[in-house]
């Protein structure tokens, strides 16, 4: 009694109808009926649907909304029953036969009114279907620019299916009247027709367009968008397409609000640098979590240090001139190598379906212990069930070019400046009392032997225009059980800096078979393969090179810069580097399968296992007449030094997972998804390093060195890390409008010790789609405005392993091995964990032509994982603790809309923007922070020699240290005052008319003296705002697209400058040496330059602003496939286009290139400007043509 | 069924990866060993051993990585610096130039508990396993004693008030391994500190061998020679009597006898020499040393050394007069048979000596003067070792008619014999009146001053250490 009460009581309108009116109605129906049988709807034909077993009751609904038309029906009749449809722009009557075609209902159609009735299905109704005659049925099928061949069109719920023609003609022979015909196409709507007694059928596709019945594919499945209750972006590959970047995280920038990504430099296939609302771990990386086809897959460098400093003849100009880095450092190849190697390099952009990004913590929540990142799911191109087989081949050629070539100095300029330089020296002496310096003495006395006669432009020697190629297949089609897709592709880049390349194979295999009406098996693999030669910097060693000394000497060898008095400063012959050997090759390999198994209609089970496996070879060769860098300048190189390194990591994965989806009735509708992952880590090593090589273009492998250097390697049988998680989530919709999602996590890490091995990760949604409410329900132009916000925790656990035991280490005395106590346990450290508040609203206006979304966060990290030092009488130098707290807040807006829309023009526009702030909220000041210094070793922390970045307690990330330059001293009173604070100091630095004051550190003013100050803030790297523009537009058959990036309000050091202030020993400078304090510039903001006397570490002067607006792409396309040409070839969907990158920049940076990143993994900042390659800007030509 | 099946099915997957995870998620290293875990036999129990004799030689790297000895740098040149006789090139390391950060400061500090925590580790490892015979696992407790108590010995003498047994500025004692919750202890006594090192040393004596396999493995003697350099330190009543007893015993009943001339231990015989009673052996392919003294002139021998070797055959191999940067410099040749301008590495360049059988004379002949004993047995001791060094003019000795005059002379002759070496001579160097040692190392003007301070870290780290007096 109480049940069926409820029933009534929550019945809709129609339900709420008793057996009496109704059985009045229908007599008055069929009274109406026979007086206005004419008025049919047929001519009302601008229904659209897209449901996928959606209840009918909501579907007459929308019908009911779409028409005006009221639709009377028992609810009985209706409440169980679900329905399959596709239409648009269908008629009433079509619309309504499809629904209700296998149930037991008919419907009348009277005036503005639908009468459904019980239909009670006779034996002879039965035997009449069964002999119904057939009819042969034909038709043409065209969207708005014509016919469209290669639609396929089947009889819904039997094997039978057809194509369109050339001309978009189909023809079915022994159709039956209550056949439902379907025809669908990639990128347009599928459309359903009932035969009814119709012969004739001329179909128009719709494209699809973005709107709130996409399919948003989230963790562990996928949703409608108008379901969503967390912060997600989406990246179509429509919108990553005909561009040709090489690999996919390259093409995000500027695409989603909140998502800043940084191509680290202009290396073929480089790294970029991409941080999803922030940084919040310091040990635990901050790339996100890469989900791809379900794997996943985590970035890291798989850079292996040879020792030896080798293959790095000598740092890059900026370290190892002494300028970025304060204390010279030997950097150049780890940074290029970490720049140039991408994780995700194997991965064919062009194979990719859709990229999600997940921001907020319920949506991430699922995966728990990894997601504190923020996730992105990308997923790839699968088949199709009933489609022919379509081979789509493409094929794009770029021409690429050194955008923005650095100004230095030429031979005369580089002369007459050092000469000044060497001058100012024997001034600064006479007051200082220093003996001349070899260099200075050189240049002033004996100038003809120590200028050479050249004049050559380095940059032009290292680099060159490149032509580099793109080619793929792909086949994609599939029966009625069974789909395939399947590509290969090649792509070949040569870099701008000569010696370098990227070069990519990559295939994907996807395999999806119905082996059953209720079990399914997919196979998904994607492999992919690249060689790419890295260089040797010999891009940054150009900057610095002299000007007037040539590449070859006289009898045509690689002229030795080191008999060029440029020791210490460690510059050698770019020319040279070219020859030296720094390749790396990666297979990458990420497979799965999977069993699906539906247990009932509502019940899904399925389970996979994965694998993520990388093999990595790093080969290294450093020939015999390039020296090896050292904390001391050259070394020579006898006889060549060479390595092999190679990598291999497995991560298996195994998977299971439930879903129930289940609608209980239009008002309650409920999906569960519980999982549980298991998850091994393997990764082996080894690397050998020898010297003495016979000679240095042949027999450089290994096995022809003599003396081996540096052996080490690791290969376990066992995993060296499991994860193992069971995770649920919970969606309820309330009424369509009240949205609910709960989240948790359970993580078991191998990581964390026995009282903290596992980490619970919960999350909570709520959504409102206040558009639905009744007082919005019936404004037109609005589609949907839906509140959402969230709150929930995530972990992060990606830190080392065994970093919580007490350690011995193997280590060897006197012959035997030995065992030292190399690291103290904690077995109290836990995970690093993010609770992240997320306040959203969606709006989309006027058919979805003004969409907006809006979102603000609030993340705050606490418990990061830092080693803190302990007590030196412990013997250890640190204990893992989780100390230190992170918080970003942000408001990310994306407004997109079709400012225009008519049939032959299109012009849709989007913005989004992300403002962004970071704060360390809790650091020990004593905890050791050279253990997070950056993987390219170009960033140092605070330390007695200074450092070139900071993490401070109430500051935000990305602050730049250097010293303080607070002016240029002008006049002799200055001079004087500034001589006086430093006291016995004045006679170690220049402080006199010209040269730059410091700031001081007073904290020894009472000894009677002040020392520059060291470690001094001059600079925030971080952006205060950033996004992307997006303007395209389309008229008849052409596409233009224009694809703006900006970002405002962040800082770089630019590292050539930090080299150019002064001479850096007797190196060749930047131009923007010109500006120095001379006698003719007076009004100088930088000091005069004095020769080999300032230990000119970077300062607040090479800080400048990186604020941007850059034209990132351009791109025009041009669909040839109606063209008949085409046509009578066969091919279909084909297009050409052209595109450019990076075609302009306005900025007022005055280095190369303002979007740059010296470390794409730094945690601290990796807003340096290191200029270890250059920007480049491409020309592509491309087509691609299906068949 | 079928669901049911299914339902099952994941069920028992699910419990079986529950339990089978329980293992996995405890997984062991591959690269490293685990507290706990590390000692299962005796091969590994020699491996964890080894390792405190790698904390012994001070093993580090050089700049390309190469394991090397940085004992050099902690045991040899900054005890002689103390004592005056050598210099450091870039740092004043002068009784007078420490403060709690300067570089060097916390050299011995670090080396002491690295010696210190290897051996509780491997102590506290061993303990458990009884698949060690029982002989073998016996030495090897007494090696790892022996070596806890040369750590502490070594903490104790350069940064505790080691002359008076009531001071409060004894050294951190630590006789369990660390933990995250012991990290951070308070000073024991200088008193407690005595005993536990003598503890440590009385039982390692009886278990250590005449000879070990190696001599740079420890054995008898060299325990008791490290005791009596404790005894002779800390000289209280009875102590000088032992530090004879002891001292009487190695030279008598000890496997070691002095090298014809002590020269020929470093430039030619090293560890084959007799003389030898513990050694510290470097990596075959390291140069740290040999760089350290010939190629940097980091550490060079003082006017004092020059002096106090005036007219002693030892100013002809000790240090040598070379070219460095265009200016003639003395350069530290102990190590070094090459010649001092044309550098090139000598097979003994990197050898180095923790205790040497000449040290066992001169304690017994200093303590003799210092218990007030028998002059003429102490001036037979000195000579003796004087004689194997080219010394053929005694007159000195001779003519030393007091206890105190005849020490002057031990102690000067401990200076000469160790420099560069072991430490022995700074030990020495501060059994002298203050007023004394100021006639030799000027620098050294208070007590005070005999110690190193605690190293700024131990201070900001270690809330319950205490700085020492005058820092």
């Amino acid at each position: 009694m109480k049940k069926n009460a409820f029933i009534k009581a929550v019945r809709s309108p129609g339900g709420l109808l008793t057996h009496k009116v109704i059985l009045a109605m229908k007599i008055t129906t069929f009274l109406l009926l026979v007086v206005l049988v004419q008025a049919s709807a047929k001519s009302y034909s601008q229904i659209t649907l897209n449901e996928r077993n959606a209840p009918l009751e909501k579907v007459l609904k929308s019908i009911k909304k779409q028409t005006g038309y009221d639709i009377l029906y028992d609810y009985n009749d209706v409440k169980n029953a679900t329905v399959s449809i596709q239409v648009s722009d269908a008629s009433l009557d079509q619309s309504l036969s499809i629904c209700f075609k296998d149930l037991p209902i008919s419907f009348k159609i009277i005036d503005k009114n639908v009468v459904v009735t019980k239909k009670e299905e006779s034996l002879v109704d039965k035997v009449l279907d069964l002999v119904a005659p057939s009819v042969n049925v034909n038709g043409s099928v065209a969207d708005e620019n014509g016919p469209l061949a290669g639609v396929s069109v089947s009889i819904k719920g039997t094997n039978r299916v057809t194509t369109t023609d050339d001309k978009g003609r189909f023809f079915f022979r022994d159709v039956k009247e209550n056949d439902i015909i379907i025809f669908s196409y990639i990128g347009y709507q599928s459309q359903e027709v009932i035969v009814k007694n119709k012969t004739t059928f001329n179909i128009k596709l719709e494209k699809n367009v973005t709107g709130l019945n996409d399919v948003v594919v989230v963790g562990y499945g996928n949703t409608q968008r108008k379901d969503l209750t967390g912060a997600v972006s989406t990246v179509a590959a429509k919108d990553i397409e005909n561009v040709p970047f090489n690999t996919v995280d390259n093409a995000l920038a500027g695409k989603a609000a909140g998502v800043q990504v940084t191509k680290s430099d202009g290396t073929p296939g480089g790294a970029v640098r991409i941080r999803i609302r922030g940084s919040s771990s310091l040990l635990g990386g901050n790339d996100p979590l890469y989900i791809i086809d379900g794997v996943p897959l985590q970035v890291q460098s798989n850079y292996v240090n040879p020792g030896y400093s080798l293959g790095s003849p000598m740092g890059d100009a900026t370290s190892g001139g002494n300028s970025v880095v304060s204390n010279v450092g030997i950097s150049g190849l780890s940074s290029s190598f970490i720049n140039g190697l991408n994780s995700l390099g194997g991965l064919n952009p062009d194979d990719i379906e859709s990229i999600t990004i997940l921001k907020d913590a319920s949506s991430t929540a699922i995966y728990g212990s990894k997601a504190a990142n923020g996730v992105v799911i990308i997923t790839t191109k699968r088949g199709k069930n009933d489609m022919k087989p379509v081979i789509t081949a493409s094929y794009y050629a770029t021409v690429s070019s050194q955008y923005n070539a650095p100004h230095l100095l030429d031979a005369d300029q580089y002369k007459s400046l050092i000469t000044e330089a060497a001058q100012n020296q024997v001034e600064y002496n006479t007051t200082s009392g220093n003996p001349l310096s070899d260099n200075a003495d050189l240049i002033l006395n004996h100038p003809d032997s120590f200028f050479g006669t050249a004049n050559t432009n380095w940059i032009k020697e290292v680099t060159r225009t490149t032509v580099s190629h793109n080619a793929e297949v792909a086949v994609q089609g599939g029966s009625s059980s069974s789909k395939y897709f399947s590509s290969i592709s090649y792509n070949s880049t040569p870099g701008v800096v000569k010696a370098t390349d990227f070069q990519r194979i990559s295939g994907k295999i996807n395999l999806e078979n119905d082996i059953s009406k209720k079990f399914r098996f997919v196979t998904n693999i994607i492999l992919g393969y690249t060689d790419q030669n890295i260089g040797d910097n010999a891009y940054a060693q150009a900057l610095g090179a002299r000007p007037d000394l040539s590449p070859y000497d006289a009898s045509g060898n690689f002229l030795n810069f080191d008999q060029q008095g440029a020791q210490y400063t460690a510059y050698t012959n770019p020319v040279a580097l070219l020859t030296a050997t720094n390749n790396a090759k990666t297979v990458s390999l990420l497979g799965s399968v999977s069993a699906i198994y539906d247990i009932t209609k509502d019940l899904q089970f399925k389970s996979s296992g994965s694998l993520n496996m990388l093999a990595y070879n790093q080969r290294n060769y450093t020939p015999s007449y390039l020296d090896i860098g050292s904390a001391y300048g050259n070394v020579a190189n006898e006889g060549g030094i060479g390595g092999n390194s190679n990598r291999r990591m497995s991560d298996w994965f195994l998977e299971n997972t439930l879903t129930y989806t289940k609608k209980f009735n239009a008002q309650n509708s409920l999906n569960v998804l519980v999982g549980q992952s298991y998850e091994t880590t393997k990764a082996s090593f080894f690397s050998a390093t020898a010297t003495g090589y016979p000679n240095d273009n042949v027999l450089t492998g290994l096995s022809s060195a003599v003396t081996p250097l540096y052996v080490t390697g690791d290969d376990p049988s066992m995993p060296q890390s499991y994860l193992l998680s069971f995770y649920a989530r919970a969606n309820y919709s309330l009424m369509d409008k009240y949205l609910f999602t709960f989240t948790g996590r359970t993580d078991g890490s191998s990581k964390f010790g026995p009282n903290n091995k596992f980490g619970y990760f919960p999350s909570g949604a709520v959504a409102w789609r206040i558009s639905q409410e009744n007082f919005l329900k019936n404004v037109k132009w609005i589609d949907d405005i839906k509140f959402r916000g969230s709150y929930g925790l995530t972990g992060n656990q990606n830190i080392g392993d065994q970093m919580y035991r007490t350690l011995f280490s193997p280590h060897s005395y006197a012959g035997s091995s030995a065992l030292i106590p190399s690291q103290l346990g904690n077995n109290d450290i836990k995970w690093e964990s993010t609770r992240e508040a997320d306040a959203g609203l969606d709006i989309s206006l006027f058919d979805s032509r003004l969409t907006a979304t809006v979102d603000y966060y609030n993340k705050q990290t606490s418990g990061d994982l830092l080693s803190f030092p302990v007590a030196p009488s412990s013997s250890y130098s640190s204990l893992l603790t989780n100390a230190v707290g992170i918080k970003n807040t942000g408001l990310e807006i994306t407004v997109g809309g079709d400012i225009i829309r008519t049939t032959g023009f299109k012009w849709s526009s989007s913005v989004n923007v992300t403002f962004s702030k970071s704060i360390v909220t809790h650091l020990n000041p004593n905890a050791d922070l050279t253990q997070i210094s950056s993987l390219s070793g170009l960033e140092t922390l605070p330390s007695f020699y200074g450092g070139n970045t900071a993490l401070i307690q109430g500051k935000p990330l990305g602050i730049i240290t250097g010293s303080y330059v607070t002016g240029i001293i002008k006049t002799q009173a200055e001079a004087d005052a500034y001589q006086k604070k430093l006291g016995f100091f004045a006679s170690y630095i220049p402080a006199s008319i010209g040269d730059p004051m410091f700031r001081l550190d007073e904290s020894t003013a009472a000894y009677g003296y002040e020392a520059p100050a060291i470690n001094q803030t001059i600079g925030y790297g971080a952006p205060k705002y950033y996004g992307g523009i997006t303007q395209g537009f389309t008229y008849k058959k052409f596409d233009l697209e224009f694809y703006f990036t900006y970002s405002v309000g962040g800082q770089l050091l630019w590292g050539d400058h930090a080299a150019s202030t002064e001479f850096q020993g007797v190196a060749n400078a930047n131009a923007s040496i010109l500006n120095r304090y001379y006698p003719g510039n007076t009004n100088a903001n930088e000091p005069r330059l004095i020769l080999d006397y300032y230990d000119y570490s970077s300062s607040n002067l090479d800080v400048f602003s990186s604020s941007y607006l850059k034209l990132r792409t351009l791109t025009l396309s041009y669909d040839l496939s109606s063209s008949s040409w085409f046509k009578r070839a066969g091919m279909k969907n084909t297009s050409v286009f052209v595109s450019a990158t990076n075609i302009f920049t306005i900025t007022k940076y005055p280095g190369n290139d303002p979007e740059i990143s010296d470390d794409p993994y730094s945690v601290t900042g990796g807003y340096f400007d290191v200029s270890n390659y250059p920007t480049i800007r491409t020309f592509s030509i491309g087509l691609k043509a299906g068949f | 069924m079928k669901n049911l099946n299914i339902k099952l099915l994941s069920f028992l997957l699910s419990l079986l990866i529950l339990s089978a995870c329980k293992k996995e998620l405890n997984v062991y290293p591959t690269t490293s060993e685990v507290d706990g875990k590390v000692i299962v036999d005796e091969q590994s129990a020699f491996t964890v051993l080894n390792g405190i004799y790698y904390r012994f030689a001070d093993v580090g790297v050089d700049r390309n990585n190469i394991p090397s000895l940085e004992w050099s740098d902690a045991n040899e040149a900054l005890p002689s610096c103390l004592a005056g006789t050598m210099s450091n090139s870039s740092q004043n390391w002068a009784p007078s130039g420490f403060n709690p950060q300067a570089y060097g400061a916390d050299f011995q500090w670090i080396y002491g508990y690295n010696i210190v925590n290897a051996a509780n580790g491997f102590l506290k490892n061993v303990a458990p396993v009884t698949a060690i015979p029982a002989a073998a696992k016996k030495q090897m407790i007494a090696e790892a004693k022996f070596l806890r108590a040369f750590g502490d010995t070594q903490l104790l003498l350069f940064y505790g008030q080691f002359y008076d047994v009531s001071s409060k500025y004894g050294i951190i004692l630590r006789d369990e391994f660390v933990t995250s919750g012991n990290i951070n202890l308070p000073r024991s006594t200088v008193g407690q500190c005595y005993t536990a090192i003598l503890a440590d040393l009385d039982a390692a004596i009886p278990d250590l061998p005449a000879l070990n396999a190696h001599i740079y493995y420890a054995n008898a003697s060299a325990a008791k020679l490290l005791k009596a350099r404790l005894l002779i330190n800390r000289g209280a009543a009875g102590d000088y009597t032992e530090v004879v007893s002891l001292t009487n015993d190695i030279i008598n009943n000890g496997p070691f006898a002095l090298e014809g001339n002590t020269s020929d231990v470093f430039l030619s015989k090293g560890f084959s020499s007799k003389e030898v009673i513990l050694g510290v052996q470097p990596f075959p392919n390291e140069t740290w040393k040999f760089n350290n003294y010939q190629y940097y002139f980091q550490y060079t021998p003082t006017d004092t050394l020059v002096s106090l070797l005036k007219n002693d055959p030892r100013n002809q191999w000790v240090y040598k007069l070379a070219n460095y940067y265009g200016t003639p410099t003395n350069q530290f040749t102990k190590y070094y048979s090459g010649d001092p301008d044309n550098i090139e590495q000598t097979p003994l360049s990197e050898e180095s000596y923790a205790f040497r059988l000449t040290e066992a004379y001169l304690l017994e002949a200093e303590a003799i003067t210092l218990a007030n004993g028998d002059l003429p047995t102490a001036k037979t001791l000195l000579k003796t070792v004087e004689g194997h060094n080219g010394i053929t003019d005694f007159t000195a000795v001779d003519n030393a008619s007091s206890a105190a005059e005849l020490q002057l002379l031990i102690v000067k002759e401990e200076l000469k014999n160790f420099v560069g070496e072991n430490g022995a001579d700074w030990f020495a160097l501060r059994r002298l009146p203050l007023a004394t040692i100021q006639t030799i190392q000027p620098l050294l003007k208070i007590k005070d001053r005999f110690l190193l301070p605690i190293p700024y870290a131990e201070i900001t780290e270690n809330g319950t250490m205490i700085q020492n007096p005058s820092y």
